[in-house]
């Protein structure tokens, strides 16, 4: 049979940092001015640290807007719940977003939990690859063929937020009293891609939204334009052309599943 | 299983031998692109990088990295390869870490001896093993698969702990020779480390060096601690320590001859800063080397 000493003592020292159990207490030799609890408590105030310092890179306007007391204390309830599995720890907080939307703080700032939405798309994007050039005729392939579908780059993403939150997250290193400058009932539709090392983010006129939103969740082309004139009836063949225009210049979009 | 012994450079040299006062460098780090850029007049002559600081990541980073290799020897070094991992090595890190060597050709691949995950969780940090035979046994098994994974030796770090387990049944020293003769990996000594150690666990750490043996060492470190209360914390934040140099001429004195790093991780000074504990390095080995040849020659 397999010797599973190890592996019990590597779980209780985890339990041990994450402050689940103290059983670990009694496996170890202190350094020598430390008593256990001492010592262990060096690891869970690193394990703590490191995972609110995750946490505040990502989501640093989210921080910003809640003031440092009120983001530590989130983020201390966070982590207790939430053990991190992935190496990479600018992947801690995949539903950090999630949680926000639980607590009082996101009732109390309505904007809250979609700036933070904001900021892990931001991050997601800005660990992709640039854009790669699209090669091909886009007036020609979109013409000849509705049925046709795209596929957003996995280095773009789309927004759709009823508050301002680009335009929050950009004055996130100015005073708090900004703020009040901002005007809250404004929705933003964004699009976000990589290019030259930098995350671009461009604010969509909403037409431009609801046809590159349904382009990214793989309707035809024919079936795209068809959601365009639900939404906007007015929307005459030379808007349409303005916007495949744009969508063609961005280069956000290939066809087929040319993007690996 | 025994590995191909180090790793010669494209111009020849043999890097895990180098001449020891051949390469002194620092780690790589973001705050210093800016003036790494310029190109300037430099007395380290090679770098460390993060390994995960580009292993997720597209764009300047990883473009800075591989501009800095065009121009010197780069080592790779990680923090999440959890090597003392009961429940074994994370694949998709390695097939990362693989993409990640192969774009970037370091001349040396590291990581601790430690472990940072289990199953129930990821702990972000070096976390120390015991030093028994079940956990050098798991060690080996885990180097073996990632020796063959990547395809080339790899140097692992003795690390700092606060704490020693009540099981542990091997020498500190004697755990580590055992580790390398067995598994075919090197050692990253990491002079800081055995101090930090030899300072919370109060034993002499000449003792310590002395029960290395000479060809194990691939790599060396120094780095400057800070003093909490009641212990000495590893936090590579200030100036390397005096003991530390001393550790350092003790071991040249002894034949180590392996690159070496002066690491500096919190509160990070500017560059030329750093360039003067390298410039001390080199006159430590420097000398070090001197009185080993007029030893040799009288």
């Amino acid at each position: 049979m397999q010797d599973k000493r190890l592996n019990c003592l590597q779980e209780r020292f985890l339990s041990a940092i994450k402050k689940e159990s103290d059983s670990f207490l009694a496996d170890i030799t202190p350094a020598s001015q430390l008593n256990p609890t001492e010592c262990v408590e060096i690891y869970s105030r690193g394990y703590a640290a490191r995972l609110t310092e995750a946490l505040g890179e990502t989501f640093e306007a989210t921080w910003w807007v809640l003031g440092d007391e009120e983001f530590f204390s989130l983020c201390d309830k966070y982590i207790q719940g939430t053990p991190s599995f992935h190496y990479d720890l600018s992947d801690y907080g995949t539903d950090f977003t999630d949680f926000l939307a639980k607590q009082n703080q996101s009732a109390e700032i309505p904007f809250l939990v979609e700036l933070a939405k904001f900021e892990w798309l931001f991050k997601g994007i800005f660990h992709k690859a640039n854009l790669t050039s699209q090669a091909g005729d886009w007036s020609s392939a979109t013409s000849l063929n509705d049925k046709l579908k795209l596929t957003l780059s996995p280095s773009a993403s789309l927004l759709e937020s009823q508050f301002p939150v680009y335009t929050i997250w950009k004055n996130r290193t100015e005073s708090l009293e900004c703020m009040n400058s901002i005007d809250l009932s404004k929705a933003e539709n964004l699009l976000m891609y990589k290019q030259n090392s930098q995350v671009f983010v461009r604010s969509l006129e909403r037409d431009e939204f609801v046809l590159m939103a349904a382009l990214a969740q793989q309707k035809s082309l024919s079936e795209a334009l068809d959601r365009l004139l639900q939404v906007h009836l007015e929307t005459t063949p030379e808007r349409i052309q303005e916007i495949f225009s744009t969508v063609a210049r961005l280069g956000v979009f290939s066809f087929g599943s040319d993007f690996s | 299983m025994q590995r191909k012994e180090g790793h010669i450079q494209s111009n020849g040299q043999d890097v895990m031998n180098p001449n020891p006062s051949g390469l002194v460098g620092v780690g790589l780090r973001p705050t210093h692109y800016p003036h790494l850029e310029t190109l300037p007049d430099i007395q380290s002559n090679w770098f460390e990088a993060i390994s995960e600081n580009y292993i997720n990541t597209e764009g300047r980073p990883l473009e800075m990295l591989l501009k800095m290799r065009a121009k010197y020897p780069i080592a790779l070094h990680g923090v999440s390869l959890s090597i003392g991992s009961d429940s074994g090595v994370h694949e998709d890190y390695l097939f990362k870490l693989k993409k990640l060597i192969d774009r970037v050709d370091p001349i040396i691949v590291s990581d601790h001896l430690c472990w940072t995950h289990a199953p129930s969780g990821n702990s972000h940090d070096l976390l120390p093993l015991p030093f028994s035979q079940e956990a050098l046994q798991r060690v080996v098994r885990n180097i073996d698969v990632v020796q063959n994974h990547l395809d080339r030796q790899i140097l692992l770090e003795n690390i700092s702990y606060y704490l020693k387990f009540k099981e542990s049944e091997i020498d500190e020293a004697d755990f580590l020779v055992e580790l390398c003769r067995k598994s075919g990996c090197r050692l990253l000594l990491d002079l800081n480390n055995v101090y930090v150690n030899a300072v919370n666990h109060e034993f002499n750490p000449v003792s310590f060096l002395k029960k290395i043996p000479v060809d194990i060492v691939g790599q060396m470190h120094v780095a400057g601690p800070s003093q909490e209360k009641g212990y000495l914390f590893d936090t590579h934040s200030s100036t390397t320590r005096d003991a530390v140099w001393k550790l350092l001429e003790l071991v040249i004195d002894r034949g180590v001859n392996a690159p070496l790093i002066v690491e500096w991780d919190q509160d990070i000074p500017d560059f030329n800063t750093l360039e003067t504990e390298v410039t001390k390095a080199k006159t430590i080995i420097s000398d070090a080397t001197k009185r080993a040849h007029a030893g040799q020659t009288a």
